[in-house]
Parts: structure tokens; C-alpha cells; sequence
């Protein structure tokens, strides 16, 4: 209907002529009056309190206001590079990030290519809907879930160690924890991360997978390509676009390890490598309410991360002559 | 004529207001209404019909209205910052939101909440049931309460203290060992260091619980209320009290965390960390999972098996570390004290406080001191009156021997229920566990606890009155300058001897290794602890100039 009003009142519009892209956009005002609601959203809830990043460079106080503080220049950020132990944490954050991101970046392709592989229609459905659930688990129920089972008295771990002494497998009294275990805890925080979000995880890829045009395939077969080829030759290359914007969207988060999880599984023993920038921001911006500390080290993560996904991105523009670039 | 009619008017209400408060009771209420906000605990039903509000909305005038805050304080606190950074109208009172010091004292400050110093002032009028029974409390919690209640740069008061006096909560730790084990291995009472570790040995070696394997956790502690394990051992070699961080000797602050005898207790800790004695479980175990490693779950008749018991030895609060019935409590009697034995400050927190919003400060003010009477406390503590809990008979004592003065008939605390408001604030409550309840018929289990809670109870004050050091350390209150001066060297300073401490424990830094020893000490000094020492013993010596 659209492009039969563009039409009749215009029939000479062609591309490079003056005016076309204001007569476009009025043709197709319909379709632009949809955008204004997530277009405010972004100026009310993403650009509106950007103001606030002041409070950085103020000692912010709720009786005066945000323009009201009084200016400390750098010292919230100075303070930050005065705890002592500030290496550690920008350490374990990026090694916890790095280690995410590594691990649990290929893992819901994989599924998603298996699914999408997989001839038994049952199968595939009852698995997607078994690995989705774990995604609906709050924080607080995961970490109570991790300690349940690898409590070494009262736990399923703990039962294996029981059977095993009763056997005399093992044949000393420690208790090992894995909970406690400064070693384990990357391992424990990244796994449990994957178990509870692979399955979610593949739905974009699935979607962008039941794109792939089914000529490509029968020409494929056609060639003689066994399915194994075909995933690597068709599946792959269709899907890479979305996964390399994935990739480049999952680079800004490099800085930002959610402080809930963290917090909960950490305990004394564990701590040199648990305490991250956000529960470290947690426990000594917002719980002892210095707010302007907890923006300062938050801006710094934010500007961080703003590199890493302009970097990212050029890289992989780079790579892949610009076609695979957000922007 | 209509003027002077209104200013004689004024005059003959502001004597017979002036009369009211010279009667020294609390003024009744003229049923208007208050608005409390409050953190909700999960065990309270409804707090609209709960029957502590309705005894405290008679009893002081005033019609409730609430508005409820989440019961985790973090979040409750987080909740009313973003109200006030937003400018929304807060409750006429915050009740039991646990803010910290530094940040209440920034939005007294800054105006949000009221400056209470007027009514504590007018102590034979406003403020004489809060006055009446603080008297009775002793005196160096007094002493601690008036230094930490005024806000030492300006003077002033926001918030109404919660005071309680326990003799059983203020033990830093307590022991209890399975009789059980001693017996089968012919072991005696450890009553040395060096006893309690050759018991320890047995325990490990010799399969005390009898299943053939090699399992049991010979000494084990949590890190809730008094299980703090390595306080314990440390104690056994010098005077250290966690919370104050440092000791005194003649008039000087002394810092206990650098001094070779605590080194001596860490190397102690440590070998028996390493040899499989003490399990480092301790550290970070709380009492609920510790609850789950001493008591075995029971068979259908509620017995257990003797070869499911895997402790020997535990460190913790027995109401909090036992399963209510469980009979793994019978094997376990409580442990000999033969050295220092730290007693912890009562509890005393500031939770409670008057908005800038509130219209009528007067009657928030008259109706908050209905809580300090001595019914009202212990309304919050045991429930109704009459229903959960009445007076004693004459002439009946309690578990530790002291004359009873109630008898509890219907146990309400840490238990769903509608008649109290599950948290115990702005108010004086004396003798807070059950120190003066009546002993009742009571169930063999509950006799067991009431006998291992007095002999803990008479061992520790005995071992506490005979070892600790005769020179006590009161509190130490920083200026708010100095604090915010001084805080981040302090907590520096703090978490290094913290994480330290357990590193030196679970073998990661090697006590009896001297450069790893050295390195602690000399990152101590660069994190700045003669600043904070400097600091401190100024504050110190500035509030006994005082005095």
C-alpha cells in the first residue's frame, strides 16, 4: 500500500533526486511513528541520566543534588588506584571475563548445530526445552544448588567421598572443599554459568540457522557433500555474520562481571581470587553508600569496555573486508 | 479581644503541656497516626494484625500505618537512598534499618533525619523511661553506648539505640567435646593445649565412631556467632579481641596481630590444619551447614547411628549448631577453659530513626519511647504477654541459677508468628537469652542444653575473670574527619590481617617460614598501620581526657 502511494504521487522519483529520502521517510511515516517508543526509551533511560557521570568528579552528597556536589576532581578515581589490592581485582575480573567468553562463547553454537542437524524432530525439541530451564534458576537458587552438591559432608559430592571411603579408596579424613578452593572457583563460576545458559543461548543461532536457504543444500548434496561437510561449508559461513556480531557485542561486557553470583559464592578462603571490580564496588560504594566511588570505578569499566568493542570491531572488519563489522 | 483570648489559650496549653512531661511517664497519644517504615522479617504473618502492633498502638495513642522495606538490610538500605535521592516523602520513622554509622550520620547531617539530642536532653521529662532504664545496664555498656550514641564532632543524635545485655551471647566462642569418644577411648577432660591436641590425634587415628573409616573431623568451628575457632586458639597464647582490634597496656594501644605469640597461634592453627586436626572448614562454614555435619539425619523413631557421628570437638552457639531434638546433642558436654577467654561487647545498635518528614516529631518521639519500658522489650523478645510468655512463679530460677523473673509457654522466637515483629529495636532489653526465664518441665533435651549452657557459661566468666588482662580497652570513636580521612587505611590495614590471618592458618603463607612472616609485617607497614595506630591512641587518649 505504502509503495503504491509512493508511486501514484510520485512516479519520477528516482534515488539521487533531491527530496527523496524526506518523501521516503514521510511515504513510510507509518513505520517511523513505530520507532519513536524504543527511540525514547534510549533518550529517557540511556542518554537521559548520562548527566549523572559527573558525579565522578563530585563528592556526591543526596541533600545536594547532583549539581550541587562539590567537585573532588580525580580523587574517587585515585582512591580506587589506593587499595591495595586493586591489581588483583582488575586480574580476577579479566581473567574470570576472558575465561567466560572463551569457554562459553562456542558452546551454544555448537548445540545450536547439532539441533539443527539432528533428523529426530522429538529429540531435538525435548532437548531444546530441557536446556532452556536452567535459565529460568535466580542467582540465589544456582549458588544454593552449587552448594548442596558439592558440600563435602552433606552433599552428592560428599556422598561419592563417603562410598569411597567405605571402600577404602580414600584413606584419610580431609575434607577437600571445592567450594573453598581458591583454585576451583574460575572453573565452578564459569562452568555453572554455561550449564545454566548454553540452551538459551542457541536460540539466535537457531533462528539464524533455519535461514539458511535449503537450494544451498540440495546443491550441495547434489555435489555429493556428506552432512558433516555441509555443516562446515554451508551451515558455518551462513551464520558467521551473526556470530561475529555476537562476538563483538559480548567484547564489551569484558569488564562488567555481574557482582550477584560472585558475591554469593564467595567466602574467606576463596577471596584472593572471588573479589571482582563489582563486588569490590559493591561492598565499598554502595554499601557504605560512597556513590561517587562506585561511579568513578563504573565509568572506568564503561570506557574500558567502549574500547574493546571499537577494537573488536575493527579487528573484525579486518578480517573479513568489512562485512563482518556491527558498524 | 480574639488575640488575647488565643494567647492566654497558648499559655494554659503550653503549662499544662509542661505538667504532662514533669509527670515523667510517657504522654499518651492523641490517635493520630504514625508511619513506620520497617525491615520485614519472613517470619511475621501480617504486621496489620500482628498483636504487638495492636498492644503498642494502645498502649502509647497512636494509630500505625507501614511501610515495609525488604528484610535484607543491604537492599532496604539501597531502597530508602534512591527515595531520598529522588526527594520522596520517607515514613515519619525508620525502624531497624541498619544504615551503618557513616551513612546515618551523613543524612543526619544533612538534614534527613532529626537531630534527637533535645529529648535525650530533657532526661526527667521526654526521655526519663529511656533514661530510667539505661541506668540499669552496667556500667562500661553505658559507657560504650554514651560514646557511640553522640556523634562526637557536632553533638547531636539521630538515632535511638537498641541495647541489649546478655551473658550468654557475649562468648567470643563455645567449646563442647564428645563425651561419648573420651569415654570409648579411655581419654580424659583435655585441659592444656597440649591435652586437647593428643585428644585430637586419638579422635583422628583411632575410629572413634567405631565404622571403619578413617572420617571423623576431630575439632571443627563456623563462622557465626561464638564459633570463631581461630580466636579461640589464638587466645590460648595472648589476649585478642577481633573486635577491637587492639589491646592495651598501661594506657598505650598495643597491636596483639604483630606480636610474636600471635605468631606462636597461627603456627599452632596451622599444624593442626596440616595434620588433619582442625578442619578448615572452620572458616567458612556457617552455623545452618555446620548444624548439618554434627547432627546425622535421625531414623523414622528419631535415633541415630552411633558410626554417623563425625565431630569431636566444636566451636559454636549450641542453639544455632544443634538440630532441636536431635540426640546427637547427649554425646557432647561442654569443654574446660584454661586460658584468656574473650568477652564480646553486647549488642548495641542504632537503627532507629525520626525523618525530616514526620510533621509531628513530638509524638514519633513519645510513641518510640513506649518501646524502651521494660514490657515492651520484652514483647519483642518473647511475644504476647499471657499467650507466648507470663511472670514467673515465686521462687523459681533459671538455668543458670539467677531468680526467674518470666516464664516462656509458647516459643515464639526465630518461629513463625503474629505476636512479635520479628526483630528486637529501639529498645533496652535485658538478659536477652533466656538468662532469667523460669525453668519449666522442661523435655530432656532442652535440660541437656540448659546444663551445658551453665557449665559453658560459669567455665568461661571463671577462665575470663582468672586469665584475661586486668586493663580493659573501651571503645574508640573516630571524629568524622578523621574517618573519612583515616578509612580507607583502616580498612586496608584490617582486611590485610583478616585475609592474612586465614592464609597463615590454612598453610597458603607458611607461619614458621620467617620472610613470609617478615612480608606481612612490612605490608602492614606500608599500608599505613602507624597511621591508624597514631590515630587511634589520639581518639583514645582524647575520650579519657574527657572523662
Amino acid at each position: 500500500m505504502v509503495s503504491k502511494r509512493l508511486k501514484s504521487k510520485d512516479p519520477d522519483l528516482v534515488y539521487n533526486q533531491k527530496g527523496y529520502a524526506w518523501n521516503k521517510f514521510k511515504s513510510s511515516w507509518q513505520l517511523q511513528l513505530m520507532l519513536v517508543l524504543p527511540l525514547l526509551y534510549i533518550i529517557i533511560f540511556h542518554y537521559g541520566p548520562m548527566y549523572g557521570i559527573q558525579i565522578a568528579w563530585r563528592n556526591y552528597r543526596a541533600r545536594d543534588g547532583i549539581w550541587g556536589s562539590a567537585w573532588v576532581g580525580w580523587k574517587n578515581f585515585q582512591e580506587f588506584f589506593a587499595y591495595y589490592k586493586w591489581k588483583t581485582l582488575v586480574k580476577n575480573t579479566l581473567a574470570i571475563s576472558f575465561y567466560q567468553l572463551l569457554a562459553g562463547f562456542p558452546i551454544p553454537i555448537i548445540l545450536a548445530l547439532f539441533l539443527h542437524v539432528s533428523n529426530h524432530k522429538i529429540l531435538v525439541k525435548i532437548t531444546q526445552n530441557v536446556s532452556y530451564i536452567p535459565h529460568f534458576i535466580s542467582t540465589v537458587i544456582m549458588v544454593g544448588i552449587l552448594n548442596q552438591v558439592f558440600n563435602p559432608i552433606t552433599g552428592f559430592y560428599g556422598h561419592i567421598m563417603k562410598v569411597l571411603r567405605q571402600h577404602k579408596i580414600i584413606s584419610s579424613n580431609n575434607y577437600y572443599d571445592i567450594l573453598s578452593s581458591e583454585g576451583a572457583f574460575r572453573h565452578l563460576y564459569v562452568w555453572s554459568g554455561i550449564w545454566q545458559a548454553m540452551g538459551w543461548g542457541t536460540i539466535l543461532y537457531i533462528a539464524a540457522l533455519a535461514a539458511v536457504s535449503p537450494e544451498l543444500h540440495e546443491a550441495a548434496t547434489i555435489d555429493g557433500a556428506s552432512r558433516w561437510k555441509r555443516v562446515l561449508h554451508v551451515d558455518i559461513p551462513t551464520i558467521l555474520p551473526t556470530i561475529s556480531i555476537m562476538f563483538i557485542l559480548r567484547s564489551g561486557h569484558i569488564m562488567s562481571v555481574g557482582y550477584e553470583k560472585v558475591y554469593l559464592m564467595q567466602n574467606k578462603l576463596n577471596i584472593n581470587k572471588s573479589e571482582v571490580i563489582s563486588t569490590y564496588v559493591y561492598k565499598y560504594g554502595l554499601a557504605k553508600n560512597k556513590l561517587s566511588y562506585g561511579s568513578a570505578i563504573g565509568l572506568m569499566n564503561s570506557a574500558i569496555n567502549s574500547v574493546m568493542i571499537i577494537l573488536v570491531n575493527f579487528i573484525a572488519n579486518k578480517l573479513s573486508d568489512g562485512e563482518a563489522g556491527l558498524f | 479581644m480574639k488575640r488575647i483570648v488565643a494567647l492566654v489559650l497558648c499559655v494554659v496549653l503550653m503549662v499544662g503541656l509542661i505538667a504532662g512531661c514533669g509527670k515523667g511517664g510517657v504522654k499518651k497519644g492523641d490517635g493520630s497516626t504514625l508511619k513506620i517504615g520497617l525491615c520485614t522479617s519472613a517470619l511475621i504473618e501480617d504486621y496489620d494484625t500482628n498483636m504487638f502492633t495492636k498492644w503498642i498502638e494502645e498502649q502509647s495513642g497512636y494509630k500505625i500505618e507501614f511501610q515495609f522495606f525488604s528484610s535484607q538490610s543491604s537492599e532496604a538500605k539501597s531502597q530508602i537512598a534512591t527515595m531520598i535521592a529522588a526527594g520522596e516523602e520517607l515514613p515519619d520513622i525508620l525502624w531497624g534499618v541498619d544504615f551503618g554509622k557513616e551513612v546515618y550520620t551523613e543524612y543526619g547531617d544533612d538534614g534527613y533525619f532529626l537531630d534527637l539530642k533535645e529529648y535525650f536532653d530533657d532526661k526527667k521529662g521526654a526521655s526519663k523511661v529511656f533514661w530510667d532504664r539505661f541506668a540499669e545496664l552496667p556500667e562500661e555498656d553505658q559507657d560504650r553506648a554514651m560514646r557511640n550514641m553522640v556523634n562526637p564532632d557536632s553533638g547531636a543524635m539521630y538515632a535511638l539505640p537498641t541495647l541489649q545485655y546478655s551473658e550468654i551471647d557475649v562468648m567470643d566462642y563455645m567449646m563442647f567435646i564428645n563425651q561419648d569418644w573420651l569415654n570409648k577411648l579411655g581419654l580424659s577432660m583435655p585441659n592444656s593445649l597440649e591435652e586437647l591436641y593428643n585428644v585430637l590425634v586419638a579422635f583422628r587415628d583411632r575410629d572413634p565412631n567405631g565404622n571403619g573409616r578413617k572420617d571423623e573431623i576431630p575439632f571443627i568451628g563456623c563462622n557465626s556467632l561464638s564459633g570463631h575457632v581461630i580466636n579461640y586458639i589464638l587466645n590460648q597464647f595472648l589476649y585478642f579481641n577481633e573486635e577491637k582490634s587492639f589491646g592495651i597496656k598501661d594506657g598505650k594501644l598495643t597491636t596483639p596481630f604483630t606480636s610474636n605469640e600471635y605468631r606462636e597461634g597461627l603456627k599452632y592453627a596451622n599444624k593442626l590444619v596440616n595434620e588433619g586436626l582442625l578442619s578448615s572448614l572452620s572458616l567458612t562454614t556457617n552455623a545452618t551447614t555446620l548444624k548439618g555435619y554434627i547432627c546425622p539425619t535421625t531414623d523414622a523413631s528419631g535415633n541415630i547411628n552411633d558410626s554417623d557421628i563425625l565431630v569431636g570437638c566444636f566451636v559454636g552457639h549450641p542453639t544455632l549448631v544443634i538440630e532441636p531434638n536431635n540426640p546427637a546433642l547427649y554425646k557432647y558436654t561442654a569443654m574446660n577453659y584454661w586460658s584468656n577467654s574473650v568477652i564480646t561487647n553486647n549488642q548495641q545498635v542504632y537503627r532507629t530513626f525520626i525523618t525530616e518528614d514526620c510533621e509531628d516529631p513530638d509524638a514519633a518521639w513519645n510513641f518510640l519511647m513506649n518501646f524502651y519500658t521494660e514490657e515492651a522489650s520484652l514483647r519483642l523478645r518473647y511475644g504476647e504477654k499471657g499467650v507466648d510468655w507470663d511472670d514467673a512463679d515465686e521462687g523459681t530460677k533459671s538455668f543458670i541459677g539467677y531468680d526467674a523473673q518470666i516464664k516462656v509457654i509458647n516459643q515464639v522466637w526465630a518461629n513463625q508468628n503474629n505476636s512479635t515483629w520479628g526483630n528486637i529495636q529501639s529498645t533496652i532489653l535485658y538478659y536477652a537469652e533466656n538468662e532469667v526465664t523460669q525453668i519449666e518441665d522442661v523435655s530432656k533435651w532442652q535440660d541437656y542444653l540448659n546444663k551445658q549452657f551453665t557449665a559453658t557459661h560459669d567455665n568461661y566468666f571463671a577462665a575470663a575473670e582468672k586469665y584475661n588482662p586486668k586493663e580493659k580497652l573501651s571503645a574508640i570513636v573516630l571524629t568524622t574527619e578523621e574517618s573519612e580521612q583515616y578509612s580507607m587505611t583502616i580498612s586496608n590495614c584490617k582486611s590485610h590481617i583478616s585475609n592474612s590471618r586465614t592464609s597463615f592458618v590454612t598453610g597458603t603463607l607458611n607461619p614458621n617460614s620467617d620472610s613470609d612472616w617478615n612480608e606481612y609485617l612490612k605490608k602492614l607497614d606500608d599500608l599505613g598501620l602507624k597511621t591508624w595506630l597514631s590515630v587511634a591512641q589520639k581518639a583514645y587518649d582524647r575520650q579519657n581526657n574527657l572523662k
